[in-house]
């Protein structure tokens, strides 16, 4: 006589064998190491990028490097090194200034920046137009096919409010309506150019108006002009417009009337030229 | 929950994780997200120089450090100390190995002797 147990053993042998895994739950599983993987591989230990050149920086970084040659050139005053320095970063003269441009969008001072910028572009010493030659290209006429896209425009601090090249002082040489029909932006349009004419990167502008103030840094669309920038108006508000800080303030700048193909009104913008004076 | 759940849970847990992570060190750093610290040790080195030579104008102290910090170092005073000695190797100009000695002091190091 078989036992009740011999029974349950054979019945449980004779019942089809399941497989140990179950999709469902392994499914789940690899959902949560999917999760726990990407936060390790992403956040916790992310593939890190080494043997960088300055010019693989994040931008914070780059214009603390750019910053330091600048600081650098300060104390031995060796302008080929610091070009050197720079060349990693492509456009010398652009990156100076384009980190000069962050600083003082940021509120604070672009200290040393100001003067090798200054140098790079061309403003001062003969030697620098090695590095400057897009600085020194002219002045490309605005054509109403002209491509005229504002700026972002930096707030400056009223401490911050000098020119990028201090001593210099300007004569407004050109103050016209400017009508772009494709645009059709109501713009303050800003050349600045030296004593040659050439045109001038970096020269801080402050545009004033009611109840406000911005301003940008000439220079920053190479696209159009290494003198350019360029402010949007508001229709109706009238604006000052000072280049530097010993410039008296052009006042009473608002929106010109343009008239289109279609004989359209449209607001147009104001082109105002300044040029360097000794 | 049975021991076959928690093992077919722990076994997808670990396929999970294994393709998660190859797929995140797989893939290429972003070329314009370095920071000072992953930059290539000559620049790295020249990047030691320009803190000294910035020192040397402003004398800012506590400017420097935040600069060397950036490097990631453990100890920025024997950190400026090696890159003096290196430099020294390389016959640098005397200017920038005398504004390196100058921070190494003021960072509490020792510097090497100038040649």
């Amino acid at each position: 006589m078989r036992s009740p147990l011999s029974f349950r053993n054979r019945a449980r042998r004779m019942q089809p064998r399941t497989s140990p895994l179950r999709p469902s739950l392994l499914l789940l599983g690899v959902f949560i190491g999917v999760v726990l993987g990407a936060i390790y591989g992403f956040w916790i230990d992310p593939v890190k990028m080494t043997d960088a050149l300055p010019s693989a920086l994040r931008s914070e970084a780059k214009d603390q490097y750019v910053m330091l040659v600048a600081s650098a050139y300060m104390q031995d005053r060796n302008l080929d090194r610091a070009k050197q320095r720079l060349i990693p970063l492509g456009d010398a003269a652009r990156a100076v200034i384009t980190s000069a441009q962050r600083l003082v969008a940021q509120g604070k001072d672009p200290g040393a920046l100001v003067t090798l910028a200054t140098i790079l572009t061309g403003a001062a010493a003969p030697t620098t137009q090695a590095t400057a030659i897009t600085a020194a290209s002219p002045v490309k006429p605005l054509t109403p096919t002209s491509r005229v896209t504002p700026l972002p425009t930096a707030a400056l601090t009223s401490a911050a409010t000098s020119s990028l090249i201090p001593s210099a002082d300007f004569k407004l040489i050109t103050n016209e309506k400017y009508c772009n029909d494709v645009e059709r932006k109501p713009l303050i349009i800003v050349d600045t150019v030296d004593e040659n004419s050439k045109p001038l990167a970096a020269v801080r502008v402050t545009i004033k108006w009611a109840d406000g103030q911005d301003g940008f840094v000439t220079g920053l669309k190479p696209e159009i002009s290494n003198s350019y920038g360029d402010f949007l108006m508001q229709v109706g508000t009238t604006y000052s417009v000072q280049v530097g800080t010993r410039t008296p303030p052009v006042m009473g700048i608002g929106t010109s009337t343009c008239v289109s193909s279609r004989n359209i009104p449209y607001p147009g913008a104001m082109r105002l030229v300044f040029k360097r004076e000794r | 929950m049975t021991r076959t759940a928690i093992i077919n849970i722990l076994i997808g847990v670990i396929i999970g994780s294994l393709l998660a992570i190859g797929y995140a060190w797989s893939r290429p750093p972003n070329p314009t997200d370095a920071s000072i610290a992953s930059l290539r040790a000559d620049y790295k080195m020249e990047y030691v120089v320009m803190i000294a030579q910035a020192y040397a104008v402003d004398s800012n102290l506590d400017l420097a450090r935040s600069r060397l910090a950036a490097l990631n170092v453990k100890d920025s005073a024997q950190h400026v100390a090696d890159v003096t000695r290196q430099l020294i190797i390389k016959g640098a100009p005397p200017t920038d190995l005398r504004a390196l000695v100058t921070l190494t002091t003021a960072l509490g190091g020792t510097p090497p002797t100038l040649p």
